[in-house]
């Protein structure tokens, strides 16, 4: 089921909420957690009945893992977290990796092995990391014994079942203990239903529009036509503006709906557009992935602690593993590796700086804006081979885009993929929405509207005005964004992070 | 204005509750309201302002609509883009002794005209006489899919879930914005470019003249990718197959755009035409040397040629030529120019 579907908004919504409150508002707590539950597996079966026997599973067995790891001795506890966690990456692997590596052995070594084509379980990638932090913790006595309904709603919770943000148990856990929760809070559901209503015309509006003028591009680009330098750009400048929107859209979703329950939910996207630098950027794009990255796989490589040449050789295989997880082929290996190197070269860089005695913090509107445009730049080049269906595909964009097909712009779209005029006008408005306008939070940020993961000032400046005011001019624009995007639902497409 | 500091405009949540949900219903019932008594697309009204001027319908629909009804009464339909809506059907009734219906819609490529063929002949309305007019330079269009422009008729694409997403997306929030803006360009300003149609024929009229002036001869070449040309011929293949199988006779056209267009493509069309061996041996064509192709006046715009023109193609057997003679008489044209 989709958060951007009719079904959804006036069936499913309204009675798992109705269902929750009424249980809750009369103390049956248990009861309203257990509807929560029922209703967030029913929207996970929605999409294929026959892998909810799996999420099950997956819950049970790292149920079982943490209370033995909490209760047992070291040296048990050592092999029970190695057991944990070989299953769980053992059934991430063979869902999703499994066709891969038998493909990529077959080409390397000529062999020709077979292997049926394994469906993708929806939400695997994101329920498994949750899981394995939860183990890692459980192991590092970080957790407490929790209670398994409240367990199974911290990994089936709909908001973030599908596509994040990735939770971790101590933000979610204790939530679900306070009683403030059970009780309906008109103001909480008027916060998630704004943050909701944002993140719905970012995903139906602003991301589906644009991907009609990226789609055809890659598809032409896959076909083995000749892009002009024109339409390269178009594509890649619409894939990307595309990708943020879908799924900084569908982060304030879920965030949203996770409010209207009165459960925050971590911040997950802070305007990574407008990043200074590739570091900024990881800071600012799916911060909880980029948290357990660091947190359960840089940290553990060693991170920084063991010198410069292996904090950099640390960052790489932490992106080049996080390219990996977000899809199994190489051109995700290779996007991953290339913002590894990108990581690694930038923070060499602001060594050498820092030993000229620069103040990283202080720079001139001039450098800013070149810092941003390159930045920009380098995440949109290899956004085109995140996106691209085969490397071919992608050096055929890439090489146009920098006038491998020449620079003419008289004939500047041969391939009649699109209609161009219209193409980039809506792009350049989508690129000032996200360099100047403010974003979700900022605009939300007098009611806390999330857990705050990012490394620095959320800002607060009066150009990150407007914010968010219980006032009737508020209703009447919540009210026509919300009319606007339910108007645009038959543009309906899935979320792209659903394929991650 | 700070949440943490109410003053006399803040609501309180609640009341905040009863106004979003009382605008948001307000506007969804003027926003459906004006999408169905505007209808730019005329999908609700179809009848209405057929032989009116007016802004460009979703042809698609206006003139499945009518042969939903009245298939029954013609027996060869012209398929093709917006350039082949304007050939005028009582010229191929007149020419071929037909009874002609012009199916030609915006953009209408060739799995759409496909898509058409087969639902008339699942309505049993195959037609006798299939006329299928291509252009050489526009041998692959855009994808739209969420032009309401272009948006096929239900019946065509089937099924329930299509239905509602096509009455939706006409109460949506796309055509909101269109029959705004359309109700704004007939209060405020005149709109470019208008249109007539005629329901019961099919035949189009572009009411609008641009001054045009065309070079004998192209600036350079352009030429189409084979994967183009292969999926072109591939479709072609289908719509004969489809038409042989119910004893139907395919005839091709070949759009009289500008001279200089036509050279500029010469390398598409040997490779079109030697990928069409076998599939077919001939089509109608203005020759490349007529002086009309150079004649400004004979168009609407660079892409559209005018219902004379499109008269012209037929008029005489002898524009029916063999492939070989076409590529023959292009590559002529093409040698003077250099």
């Amino acid at each position: 089921m989709l958060f951007n579907s009719y079904i959804f908004i006036f069936l499913f919504l309204p009675i798992t909420i109705a269902g929750f409150f009424l249980a809750g508002q009369r103390g049956h707590h248990r009861i309203a957690i257990s509807w929560l539950v029922a209703c967030s597996l029913f929207f996970y079966g929605w999409w294929n009945p026959a892998y909810l026997g799996l999420i099950l599973a997956s819950i049970l067995f790292n149920y079982a893992a943490g209370i033995l790891l909490s209760g047992s001795g070291l040296s048990k506890r050592k092999a029970i977290l190695a057991l944990g966690v070989a299953a769980n990456l053992g059934l991430l692997g063979y869902y999703k990796y499994a066709n891969f590596f038998v493909d990529s052995l077959n080409n390397v070594a000529g062999a020709a092995f077979h292997l049926e084509t394994i469906l993708l379980p929806l939400a695997i990638s994101f329920f498994t990391f949750q899981q394995i932090a939860y183990l890692v913790d459980a192991y590092r006595g970080e957790t407490r014994e929790y209670n398994f309904l409240h367990y199974c709603l911290f990994v089936t919770f709909f908001p973030q079942l599908i596509a994040g943000p990735i939770v971790h148990h101590r933000e979610m856990l204790p939530q679900f203990a306070r009683d403030a929760i059970y009780r309906f809070c008109h103001r909480d559901f008027i916060v998630g239903f704004t943050i909701f209503t944002l993140g719905l015309f970012k995903k139906v509006v602003l991301a589906d529009g644009v991907s009609v003028y990226a789609n055809p591009v890659f598809g032409a680009a896959e076909a083995g036509m000749a892009l002009s330098m024109a339409e390269a750009w178009g594509g890649a400048l619409a894939y990307t503006l595309q990708i943020y929107f879908d799924f900084s859209g569908y982060s304030d979703m879920a965030i949203g709906l996770g409010r209207m329950f009165g459960i925050r939910l971590p911040l997950n996207f802070h305007s990574p557009l407008k990043a200074v630098s590739i570091i900024e950027f990881w800071h600012r794009w799916h911060m909880t992935l980029s948290r357990f990255l660091r947190d359960y796989l840089y940290i553990p490589l060693g991170g920084n602690r063991k010198g410069p040449a292996r904090r950099y050789i640390n960052l790489f295989i932490t992106m080049l593993l996080g390219g990996l997880w977000h899809g199994a082929g190489w051109t995700f290996v290779v996007w991953g590796a290339a913002h590894g190197a990108a990581l690694a070269l930038n923070h060499g860089w602001h060594a050498v700086r820092r030993s000229l005695g620069h103040d990283l913090e202080s720079s001139t509107r001039l450098g800013r804006l070149l810092s941003v445009t390159l930045t920009f730049v380098f995440v949109t080049v290899t956004f085109v081979v995140f996106r691209a269906e085969t490397f071919e595909s992608a050096l055929q964009i890439i090489q146009a885009m920098f006038g491998g097909n020449g620079f003419a712009t008289g004939e500047y779209a041969p391939n009649q993929l699109a209609s161009w005029s219209d193409g980039f006008r809506f792009i350049a408005a989508l690129l000032l929405i996200a360099w100047l306008a403010p974003n979700t939070q900022q605009i939300m940020r007098d009611f806390d509207p999330a857990f705050d993961t990012y490394r620095g000032s959320l800002g607060d400046r009066p150009a990150e005005r407007p914010r968010f005011v219980i006032t009737t001019a508020w209703a009447c624009v919540v009210a026509l964004l919300f009319v606007y995007a339910i108007g645009s639902l038959t543009r309906v497409s899935e979320f792209l992070y659903f394929q991650f | 204005m700070n949440m943490n500091q109410p003053n006399h405009k803040d609501l309180t949540a609640r009341s905040f509750l009863r106004v979003m949900a009382g605008v948001a219903i307000a506007i969804a019932l003027v926003s459906v309201g004006v999408n169905y008594f505007t209808d730019r697309y005329y999908v609700f009204h179809p009848q209405d302002g057929v032989f009116e001027e007016i802004l460009e319908p979703n042809s698609r629909v206006l003139k499945a609509t009518y042969l939903d009804e009245n298939c029954e009464q013609f027996d060869a339909t012209i398929f093709g883009s917006s350039r082949a809506a304007v050939y005028p059907t009582s010229e191929f009734n007149r020419v071929f002794g037909t009874r002609t219906y012009n199916f030609g819609v915006a953009t209408g490529s060739l799995p759409g005209i496909l898509a058409r063929l087969e639902w008339l002949a699942g309505r049993g309305c195959m037609p006798g006489r299939v006329f299928l007019a291509v252009s050489i330079d526009r041998l692959r269009f855009p994808d739209r899919p969420n032009d309401l422009l272009r948006k096929e008729y239900p019946a065509i694409v089937g099924g329930a879930a299509y239905q509602r997403e096509f009455l939706l997306s006409y109460l949506g929030s796309d055509a909101l914005v269109s029959n705004v803006r359309k109700l704004w360009e007939k209060i405020i300003e005149d709109p470019a470019s208008r249109f007539r149609y005629h329901m019961a024929t099919g035949d189009a009229e572009y009411l609008w003249d641009r001054e045009l002036e065309f070079p004998a001869c192209p600036d350079g070449s352009i030429s189409t990718d084979a994967v183009t040309i292969r999926q072109f011929v591939d479709y072609i293949r289908k719509i004969k197959e489809l038409a042989d199988s119910y004893g139907s006779g395919l005839t091709l056209i070949w759009n009289p755009i500008p001279k200089a267009e036509q050279i500029a493509h010469l390398q598409d069309a040997r490779n079109l035409f030697q990928a069409l061996s076998g599939v077919a041996d001939d089509l109608y064509r203005l020759p490349v040397t007529d002086e009309r192709l150079l004649d400004g006046r004979n168009f609407h715009d660079r892409g559209h040629f005018k219902p004379e023109l499109g008269s012209a193609v037929i008029a005489s057997d002898e524009h029916r030529v063999s492939l070989e003679q076409l590529t023959l008489e292009l590559e002529q044209a093409a040698q003077l120019c250099h």
